[in-house]
């Protein structure tokens, strides 16, 4: 497993470098406070920042009264995840061209969530076979989940209310933007993994959905950052690969977490 | 997750949730729906108003409408429309203008002429509901109509309904992942349902084993709790019951010791019974026996006397008959030889053949038979030797005669016999003793070999000797010992 992670600190700094490359904000000040207009992305970007904040607590929680260390860094992670989907909440709050759902904003809200119910899966595994005796954490889990379930959708549904629905963008599509590698190298690093863990532990079917499921919601933010020349001239993609930075840091704890439990399992057969 | 039962509540909560979420996206569609035609319609009314009084400005001072229109932002978001005046004269051709339904009656006429209008300058119009093309008077300050817009608002139109799908989009993601948390939340459930099952059926598979001191130990507060309750009281019954069991099965081996014992004594007894009998039996047999040497050697006596009297007794005739009296005395002594053999049980497997054993008990009986006027038939076919303890069947037949002997007295047959017959059948040595008695009656015939039965009760029948042959034949020798009738009499079956 330690190559994997030599493999994720170079993949990370060539985010760096990559992102540094094509910096590229318009004039854009980063310290002004944009004025929030409630674009229509922002709500989905903001319920899902609640959803993996609850869950991050959720799970720290059960962290703490069980001392499984890998649900440790799955608690991190969500608060990762749960910053990424901030910063774009925050983007997409003021952005007009990027919230208004037919491109921007949307290859990069929805997409995360598919990182979010990866890790719920893993959770839920983590839990149905560690804790086999103990049903209290299973408890605590379903609580956690329902809370953060209930807020989420509270916040969708008021959005209905609430959000500005601006005109459709034409964009302008044809652009390469070398920041898209926040993007390509997390998918490297999983596929590596992925290949990795299969060669060394048995790989069960959920572990693989997880891994297509992660492996999927880096493809369409990619395709987005490469391609959208609105995003490349002004700062939207410099938001977007923030919270990509954030996205990787979080699937890279995610990734050691799973070797952790893998390892475990080992030890037990 | 494992078992079939997780997945039961799986295959029908999913759909349970799933329906009601899917009729909720559709309601919610035709709500969108409306809520865009609503919306449409106020728009349209303020930019109408808006539009009278740039056409009045435009009248009194002279400037130019389209130049005007194309000014004013507010009309940003309505694209392409065309003013024209009542001689259908073209005024103004505006890329974006807004739209609404209020002269919705004037519309229709008004698109009929135009139409044909249009026909008769060579434009053809295909169809107007899919061009979305709308026609509105405008009116001055008067109210008369100065001029009419001809409005193409599909495009406007289709961009609203873009943001009707990206609404209902969102939507739908909202219900794809509200399914995806039901799923886990279904897994957690159907866990949580199983894992207590598992637990009960882990102790019980404890139980089944035999540890009835084991109990069901779940906290789950429901159904299952009182079930697991309701077990924990049938176990702790059934222990008592087991041990109750125990305790009387304790007592009962105890009972059945004991009186397997007390049987055993009986049977001893019993044994000791039949034996004294046969005994008995074979003491009058023996004085049959003796008789007649016992007559040789007195009337051997008497001769010598007188010989001894009448001084003719040389010594050539004493030694002639003395020795004629030792003759007879051996043959009394093989008899009191045969005799004591009988008894002697013998607990080693012996070669013999039939004509051996038959020749010792017919040296006990035949004489006591004889002298009865019964007659024995011999018929021996079967001369092979074999392995078994001859004296067990040596009783056995003994026995068998005996009994043919009885029944034959009592029924005072003429002309009675009987007959022994040896052969060979398949693999078995047979040997049957048959009498022409008349036979077992067929009332009796289950009953004979079982102890204590007898129907001689005057002649003090023990009614053991037949269940003491069946247990020697069947238990020690192996054999099988059979009854029949014939139309004479008994026949009474030995096969070794
Ligand atoms: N050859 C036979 N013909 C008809 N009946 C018979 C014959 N042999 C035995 N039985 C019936 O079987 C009964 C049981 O015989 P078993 O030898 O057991 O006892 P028993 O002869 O009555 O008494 P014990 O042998 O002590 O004199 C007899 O009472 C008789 O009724
Ligand atoms: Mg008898």
């Amino acid at each position: 497993m330690k190559k994997n992670f030599y493999l994720f600190g170079v993949l990370l700094l060539g985010v760096v470098i990559f992102s540094l490359i094509d910096f590229n904000v318009d004039g854009f000040d980063f310290l002004k406070f944009q004025v929030s207009k409630y674009y229509f992305q922002s709500w989905i970007a903001m319920a899902g920042a609640v959803f993996s904040l609850i869950m991050s607590i959720t799970i720290f929680i059960i962290y703490k009264k069980s001392d499984l260390i890998s649900l440790k860094f799955i608690s991190i992670s969500f608060l990762l995840i749960s910053s990424a989907y901030g910063v774009i909440g925050y983007h997409t709050s003021y952005c007009k061209i990027c919230s208004d759902l037919s491109l921007c904003g949307a290859s990069h809200t929805y997409p995360n969530y598919f990182i979010v119910i990866a890790l719920v899966i893993f959770v839920l595994g983590i839990l149905l076979v560690n804790l086999n005796k103990n049903l209290r954490f299973l408890k605590l889990f379903s609580y956690g989940l329902i809370f953060a379930t209930l807020l989420l959708m509270i916040i969708l549904f008021l959005s209905l209310e609430f959000m500005e629905t601006p005109d459709i963008t034409n964009y302008i599509l044809i652009n390469l933007n070398l920041q898209g590698f926040t993007f390509v190298f997390p998918l490297v690093f999983i596929g590596f993994a992925f290949f990795y863990m299969r060669s060394i532990y048995r790989v069960t079917n959920s572990i693989i959905l997880i891994f297509v499921l992660i492996f999927v919601s880096f493809i369409p933010q990619a395709y987005h950052i490469f391609i959208c020349d609105e995003c490349q001239s002004m700062e939207c993609s410099e938001f977007y690969i923030f919270s990509g930075f954030l996205i990787f840091l979080a699937v890279g704890l995610f990734i050691y977490s799973m070797s952790l439990e893998l390892d475990k399992k080992d030890a037990l057969e | 997750m494992k078992g079939t039962l997780s997945k039961k509540l799986l295959k029908f909560i999913i759909p349970l949730f799933s329906i009601p979420l899917f009729i909720m996206i559709v309601f919610y569609h035709s709500f969108l729906m409306t809520v865009v035609e609503k919306g449409t319609e106020n728009v349209s009314r303020d930019s109408l108003v808006r539009l009278n009084s740039v056409i009045e400005k435009t009248a009194n001072s002279q400037t130019n409408l389209s130049n005007y229109l194309i000014q004013e932002e507010d009309f940003h978001y309505f694209p392409m429309l065309t003013i024209i005046d009542k001689d259908f004269n073209i005024i103004a051709d505006i890329q974006k203008i807004n739209i609404g339904k209020k002269y919705h009656k004037y519309n229709q006429e008004l698109q009929k002429y135009i139409k044909e209008v249009l026909k008769s300058q060579n434009i053809d119009v295909i169809h107007w509901q899919k061009m979305q093309l709308m026609v509105k008077p405008l009116l001055n300050s008067k109210n008369e109509i100065i001029a009419f817009t001809i409005n193409d608002y599909s495009d406007f139109f289709n961009k609203k309904i873009i943001t009707i799908d990206q609404t209902f989009f969102y939507i739908l993601f909202i219900v794809i992942f509200v399914i995806f948390i039901g799923i886990i939340f279904t897994i957690i459930f159907a866990y949580q349902i199983t894992h207590n099952i598992n637990l009960f059926i882990d102790s019980t598979k404890i139980i089944a084993t035999g540890d009835l001191s084991h109990q069901v130990n779940i906290s789950s507060n429901d159904e299952l709790d009182i079930l697991a309750n309701y077990f924990n009281n049938m176990v702790k019954k059934l222990k008592l019951m087991d041990d109750k069991i125990k305790n009387f099965n304790n007592q009962l081996k105890f009972r059945i010791d004991e009186e397997v014992k007390k049987n055993r004594e009986k049977d001893k007894k019993m044994i000791y019974q039949s034996r004294l009998a046969q005994m008995g039996e074979m003491l009058s047999m023996i004085a049959h026996q003796w008789r007649q040497p016992l007559n040789a050697i007195s009337s051997t006596c008497v001769h010598l006397t007188i010989k001894a009297q009448l001084d003719k007794a040389n010594s050539e005739f004493v030694m002639k008959e003395s020795e004629n009296i030792s003759k007879f005395v051996q043959h009394l002594s093989s008899t009191i030889d045969d005799f004591r053999d009988f008894f002697k049980t013998n607990k080693k497997l012996q070669n013999t053949n039939f004509t051996e054993l038959l020749t010792a008990v017919l040296g006990i009986i035949e004489s006591s038979v004889i002298s009865k006027n019964i007659e024995l038939i011999k018929d021996l076919r079967f001369e092979g030797k074999f392995k078994t303890y001859p004296n067990e069947i040596k009783q056995v037949i003994l026995n068998l005669i005996k009994n043919a002997e009885d029944i034959l007295l009592e029924k005072k047959i003429k002309k009675p016999f009987i007959k022994i017959s040896t052969f060979k059948e398949g693999e078995n040595y047979i040997l049957e003793v048959s009498d022409n008695g008349g036979g077992v009656p067929d009332a009796v015939v289950e009953k004979i070999f079982d102890p204590y039965f007898s129907t001689k009760l005057k002649l003090d029948g023990t009614g053991l000797g037949l269940y003491m042959s069946k247990t020697i034949i069947e238990e020690h020798c192996g054999g099988k010992i059979t009854v029949s009738n014939s139309k004479d009499g008994a026949v009474f079956k030995i096969s070794l």
